[in-house]
C-alpha cells in the first residue's frame, strides 16, 4: 500500500475486504510505524494510541481493536527492550520487519483453529451457529471441503454466512433467533465465534450469545467457541453492566428499543475454546494471559 | 502414548539446559511467544552427553511411576475421616491401596459397586475384606438407591483426558451422576501418567470405550434366538468434568479445572497430536 495513506485509511479498507477486525487494526498500526518520525518510544506509543481512538470511531467491533492494539502495544514495548542498544530509528526499522513477521503469523491462526476443531463435527451432525463468525465460516467450510456431511442451523444473527454457505453446498437452515430454543434439542452442539474472550475466560459476541448458551446448557449440548488468540482482552467482566459503554455502541434505532450490540457469557457457560494455542478450557485462559503480560 | 510423549518433553528439555542456548525455551505456544518472534529451537545443536541424561531421566522416570500408587496412598488420611460411609466400583488398584492405608488409622465402611457383567467389584471386596476394612457389596442397580446415605465416592480411572474428564470404568457415570444429585463430593485417584492430552469429542465417546465381547451379557441368550439380539458390552465409560470434586495424583490433588495446568508440564504442545501429523 502506498506509504501516504493515512492509518484510518488503511484500516477501513482492510475492513472493507471483510479482514477480521482485528488484523486490521494491526495493519492500520503497522502504517503508523511507518510513516511515524518518532524519535522516542513515548512518542510512539502516544501516536499509536491516539491512531487506536481513531479506529474506535468506526462502525466496527471495539472490544477487538482494544484487544490487538493492546497486543501490539506490547509486542512494540518488548521488542524495543530487546534492541535497547540500538537508536530509535533502526529500533523503528526492526520492529517492522518483525511486526510483518507478527501479522503473518496472526494469519495463519484460522486455519490452526479450523484443523483444531475438525474432529469434532462428526458425520451427519446437527450445529447450531450464532453470530457471523469469520472463524467458524472457515471451521466448517473446511470440514466441508473434507466431504463429511453435516447440517447447520444458522440463527438470524448469523445470516451474513448463508450465502458463503451455500456456495461450499452446506447444508443450511435459517432459524428465527427465538426458534433456538425449539431446535435445541435436535442439535448436537453450538458453535459460537466471539468479538473478544476476556480474562475469566468468558467471551463478549454479538447480542443473543448469552441466550443461545443458556438453553444449550439446560440441554446438555456442548458450545464451543472459535476464536483467535489476538482477541484475548484483559478484561474481567462479573456482569452485563461490566461491559464498557464503548463496546456497546447501541445502533441508532428510531424506536425506543433497547438494542446492546453485543453481550457477555460467563466461562460456565463455554464448553471449551478453539483457539490458535490450542484447545483450551475457559480456565485456561487467564493463565495464557498472564504469560503474556508478565 | 502417554508415557512416549512425557519422555519426548523431558528430553527437549533436558536439551535446551545442556545447550545453554536462549534458543526459544521450552516454553509452550502462548501470545507472549509470537510476540517475542523466538523461533522454536530446531534441536540441532550437538550437545555430547546428551544420550546418557536421556537415560537418567528415563530410570528417574520409571522410579517415579513404581512408587506413584504409593504416594497416592499416602494422601488418604487427609481425605478419609472416621465413621465415614466411602463408595467405589470395579476393581481399581489404585482405590484399594489407598483404602487399606487409610483402614491403619481410620475406621470406616465401604460399599463397592460390584460392576456386571465383569464383576470386578466381588474382588475389591474381597480384599478389603481381607483387610479388616466392613465392606458391602451392592448391585449396580442399587448405586442410586445407597447414594444418599454415602459421604465419598472415591473411583479410579483409566485415562484423564485434557478437559478434565474421565475415560472410566463402566458404571462410573452412574455413579457420578448420582454423587452430583445427592452432592457427595467424587475423588478420582489417578497417577501423573494417566492424564492425556486428548478430548473426546462426543461423537467418538462409544468407540473410545472399548467395546467388548458381548458374551459375558448375553450367554447363552445368542444361541437361543439365533443372532438376533444385540449387545453392547462397553469396558470404558465417559464421564464429563463437571461431576468430579477433585483429583488425587501421586504429586499432589488438584480441580478439574486446573488439569490443562498439569497438561502443560507433562508434555510439550508440538508432542500433543503425534498420531495425527
Amino acid at each position: 500500500m502506498p506509504a501516504d495513506t493515512s492509518p484510518l485509511e488503511v484500516f477501513k479498507s482492510s475492513l472493507d475486504r471483510e479482514v477480521t477486525t482485528g488484523i486490521a487494526a494491526i495493519q492500520g498500526l503497522m502504517q503508523v510505524l511507518r510513516q511515524s518520525k518518532a524519535k522516542t518510544l513515548q512518542e510512539l506509543v502516544e501516536l499509536l494510541n491516539t491512531e487506536t481512538e481513531k479506529f474506535k470511531n468506526v462502525d466496527c467491533s471495539v472490544i477487538a481493536v482494544t484487544s490487538a492494539s493492546e497486543l501490539f502495544l506490547r509486542f512494540i514495548t518488548l521488542a524495543h527492550t530487546q534492541l535497547e542498544t540500538q537508536d530509535f530509528s533502526n529500533c523503528l526499522q526492526l520492529m517492522l520487519e518483525r511486526g510483518t513477521n507478527f501479522l503473518s503469523k496472526l494469519e495463519k491462526a484460522r486455519d490452526k483453529i479450523a484443523t483444531n476443531f475438525q474432529p469434532y463435527v462428526q458425520e451427519g451432525g446437527k450445529i447450531l451457529v450464532h453470530g457471523s463468525s469469520k472463524a467458524v465460516l472457515s471451521a466448517l467450510v473446511k470440514v466441508a471441503r473434507l466431504g463429511r456431511e453435516f447440517h447447520v442451523y444458522l440463527t438470524r444473527g448469523g445470516i451474513k454466512l448463508k450465502k458463503h454457505m451455500d456456495a461450499e453446498n452446506i447444508a443450511c437452515t435459517v432459524i428465527d433467533d427465538m426458534a433456538v430454543g425449539y431446535v435445541m434439542k435436535k442439535v448436537d452442539c453450538v458453535l459460537l465465534g466471539a468479538e473478544g474472550v476476556c480474562e475469566s475466560g468468558g467471551i463478549v459476541n454479538q447480542l443473543g450469545t448469552l441466550t443461545v448458551s443458556i438453553v444449550a446448557k439446560q440441554f446438555n449440548k456442548p458450545v464451543y467457541s472459535l476464536v483467535e488468540s489476538f482477541k484475548f482482552v484483559r478484561f474481567y467482566p462479573l456482569d452485563q453492566d461490566d461491559l464498557p459503554t464503548e463496546f456497546q455502541r447501541v445502533g441508532e434505532s428510531s424506536d425506543d428499543v433497547l438494542c446492546p450490540r453485543v453481550d457477555y457469557t460467563p466461562p460456565a457457560h463455554i464448553t471449551l475454546l478453539f483457539t490458535d494455542l490450542g484447545i483450551l478450557t475457559p480456565s485456561a485462559v487467564s493463565d495464557e494471559l498472564i504469560n503474556l503480560y508478565l | 502414548h502417554n508415557t512416549l510423549k512425557h519422555i519426548l518433553k523431558l528430553v527437549r528439555e533436558e536439551y535446551l539446559s545442556a545447550s545453554k542456548t536462549e534458543e526459544g525455551e521450552c516454553q509452550p505456544e502462548s501470545l507472549h511467544k509470537l510476540i517475542i518472534n523466538r523461533e522454536n529451537s530446531d534441536y540441532g545443536k550437538n550437545v555430547t552427553d546428551l544420550r546418557e541424561r536421556v537415560f537418567e531421566i528415563i530410570e528417574e522416570l520409571l522410579l517415579e511411576f513404581e512408587v506413584a500408587c504409593e504416594e497416592i496412598s499416602k494422601q488418604a488420611i487427609e481425605h478419609i475421616h472416621a465413621n465415614e460411609i466411602i463408595m467405589t466400583i470395579g476393581h481399581s488398584r489404585t482405590v484399594e491401596k489407598f483404602l487399606k492405608f487409610a483402614a491403619k488409622n481410620r475406621k470406616f465402611q465401604v460399599i463397592v459397586a460390584e460392576s456386571a457383567p465383569s464383576y470386578s467389584g466381588h474382588k475389591l471386596a474381597a480384599n478389603l475384606a481381607g483387610s479388616k476394612i466392613s465392606t458391602t457389596v451392592i448391585t449396580d442397580d442399587a448405586i442410586f438407591a445407597m447414594m444418599a446415605r454415602v459421604n465419598k465416592v472415591i473411583i479410579g480411572t483409566s485415562a484423564i483426558l485434557a478437559d478434565g474428564g474421565l475415560n472410566a470404568i463402566s458404571g462410573s457415570r452412574t455413579v457420578a451422576m448420582a454423587a452430583k444429585h445427592y452432592s457427595v463430593p467424587l475423588i478420582v485417584l489417578g497417577a501423573v501418567y494417566k492424564l492425556t492430552p486428548k478430548f473426546i469429542p462426543t461423537g467418538e465417546q462409544l468407540a473410545s470405550s472399548q467395546l467388548s465381547s458381548p458374551d459375558p451379557v448375553l450367554r447363552d441368550l445368542e444361541g437361543k434366538t439365533k443372532g438376533k439380539i444385540s449387545c453392547v458390552n462397553p469396558l470404558l465409560e465417559f464421564v464429563p468434568s463437571n461431576l468430579v470434586t477433585l483429583f488425587i495424583s501421586n504429586l499432589s490433588g488438584y480441580s478439574p479445572s486446573y488439569v490443562y495446568r498439569q497438561m502443560a508440564e507433562l508434555y510439550h504442545r508440538d508432542d500433543r497430536q503425534l498420531e495425527d501429523s
